[in-house]
């Protein structure tokens, strides 16, 4: 794993969010700059693995960070300009939250509505992993707010019925819902109960080799990745205005700068 | 919308008000040191469990508890516990939606909720106020907190401030006759179609009749007219015409109502 590679494709991918962002009027620009760091290492992971890819594996349960993953998929030339420069103009079928399979099958699940991503993803593991004795894992990132949701919870209650089937369940921990529902203490009592894992989501190596270490073992797993929403921006970083703000051309650019100077 | 429905909660607060957010409009409640005002509260992105919630503190008679949140997750989401919470055990609950059913367009599917109306339609108990105007909206609540019944009353972005640009009678507080031509033809909008109608110029020569509860009973004058066009934001039609040897046409979001404003993305555009 190369570190300082790993930082540029970061920076890469932050920068087509804010571009895709000024040129949509769109995105929740604050949450997907927290999930960067975890896509890039877990895409990473996919390399080198032979019957085992990134966008088979892989669920956005928090669909409003979609930006994140459709850059990600650019700069990995999954989608194309052309499809790039449509997301959320006018009539396009690639919206602002995760388009369904039908419109794309690089995309599992057309989530969006919080909560619905990490219990398909129990079913979805389950149809992968049952008859297998080898673990294929499921990788479903979830917001930490969206916890809030009862269904997450019923999710995890499935669990405990099917122990082995190698989902692996990425918590984007930017305690932004904190100010609704205190939820954190909560899910890192679970440790008590699950396989539970706690890694600083902004760091590379580290966030590489906790999943790297996940792949072999089909117990399922819950990784709760320490983020800041709205990172690396110090204007964006926690500020509750900028969850679904539109960029003005004055904020673009400052923003692109301030990328480019990391 | 959002502004005016901030402020006349923030005026009522002290009058056994009770206003639950799912983490919405936050912003709008916060006093000097930056807490939520008293009797507010920011439930969360569980909407399922706050309207039940809701229903507790509904349990007594003196409150009035507003539940506010994106419209599918209030209404779609928390369908069972709003049936069974206001439908069948008759406790008084004021859902207010943020938004129309398209208006979060661009997020897609997941954020849409046309059929809204006709799923509360379905229940018991509840009256529905579609306000088309910053004046409606402000009756809208009035009434709301007055009533013994539960409410649903759909916010929009899409509303004129007021009447006064218009030669406008008033038939009742929720209805509004606006004359604006010559023909023989009528618009009945409500909600937000009442924005669509004036600042579309096919309407130009309608008069218009809005109605701010689509489920109330029509007055007589629409029988005066030739020509009917019936306006509906959602997907099926509620508002009810005695049709004999009348030309009604019915615009719902189901039958040409989009391409009637614009086309908008919506749940049978995935298919």
């Amino acid at each position: 794993m190369n570190e300082s590679k790993l930082f540029n494709n970061s920076k890469k991918i932050r920068n087509l969010i804010l571009d895709l962002a000024f040129s949509s009027g769109e995105g929740h620009i604050a949450s997907s700059f927290s999930i960067v760091e975890i896509l890039v290492a877990l895409n990473e992971c996919f390399k080198n693995r032979k019957k085992l890819n990134f966008k088979d594996s892989f669920i956005l349960s928090k669909g409003h960070a979609v930006f994140a993953l459709y850059s990600l998929y650019r700069f990995k030339n999954i989608l194309n300009d052309k499809i790039f420069q449509q997301i959320c103009k006018n009539n396009s079928k690639y919206i602002g939250h995760v388009p369904t399979n039908m419109v794309d099958e690089n995309f599992i699940y057309g989530s969006g509505s919080l909560g619905h991503g990490l219990p398909f993803s129990v079913g979805y593991a389950f149809r992968r992993n049952h008859k297998s004795n080898k673990s294929k894992p499921v990788f479903v990132l979830v917001g930490d707010g969206e916890f809030n949701e009862g269904s997450c919870f019923e999710s995890l209650m499935l669990l405990n019925k099917f122990p082995n089937i190698s989902l692996k369940i990425i918590i984007d921990c930017n305690l932004s819902s904190e100010r609704a529902i205190p939820i954190i203490n909560f899910l890192k009592n679970l440790k008590n109960i699950y396989n539970l894992t706690f890694v600083d989501g902004h760091n590379l190596t580290t966030l590489f080799n906790v999943f790297q270490s996940s792949f072999d073992s089909k117990e399922n797993q819950i990784i709760i990745c320490n983020t800041q929403k709205g990172y690396p921006l110090k204007e964006m970083i926690n500020n509750p205005i900028w969850h679904h703000r539109k960029l003005t051309l004055e904020h673009y650019l400052k923003f692109k700068d301030e990328i480019l100077n990391l | 919308m959002r502004h005016l429905f901030t402020n006349f909660c923030k005026q009522n607060l002290k009058n056994n008000l009770f206003v639950l957010l799912g983490d919405i409009g936050v912003g709008g409640f916060l006093n000097q040191k930056d807490e939520l005002l008293k009797n507010v509260f920011n439930m969360g992105i569980n909407e399922q469990a706050m309207v039940s919630f809701a229903g507790g503190l509904a349990s007594d008679k003196n409150l009035n508890i507003i539940c506010h949140t994106i419209s599918p997750f209030l209404i779609e989401r928390a369908y069972e516990q709003i049936k069974l919470t206001c439908g069948y055990n008759r406790l008084k609950l004021i859902l207010v939606s943020a938004n129309g059913p398209y208006e979060y367009e661009k997020l897609g599917p997941t954020h849409h909720c046309p059929a809204d109306v006709n799923l509360l339609n379905l229940i018991p108990n509840i009256d529905i106020y579609l306000p088309s105007s910053a004046d409606d909206l402000l009756n809208s609540l009035k009434s709301a907190l007055k009533s013994k019944k539960s409410s649903y009353i759909r916010l929009t972005n899409r509303y004129v401030p007021n009447f006064d640009n218009y030669s406008c009678s008033e038939k009742s507080k929720f209805i509004k006759v606006i004359k604006r031509g010559k023909s023989k033809n009528l618009a009945i909008t409500t909600g937000e179609s009442l924005f669509y109608a004036l600042n579309s110029k096919y309407y130009d020569d309608f008069d218009i009749l809005n109605l701010v509860k689509p489920k109330d009973k029509l007055p007589n004058l629409v029988h005066n007219y030739r020509k009917l066009h019936i306006l509906e934001p959602y997907l099926e039609s509620i508002i009810n015409i005695d049709a004999a040897g009348k030309n009604i046409k019915k615009f719902t979001y189901k039958k040409e109502f989009k391409k009637r404003i614009k086309k908008n993305l919506g749940y049978e555009d995935f298919r």
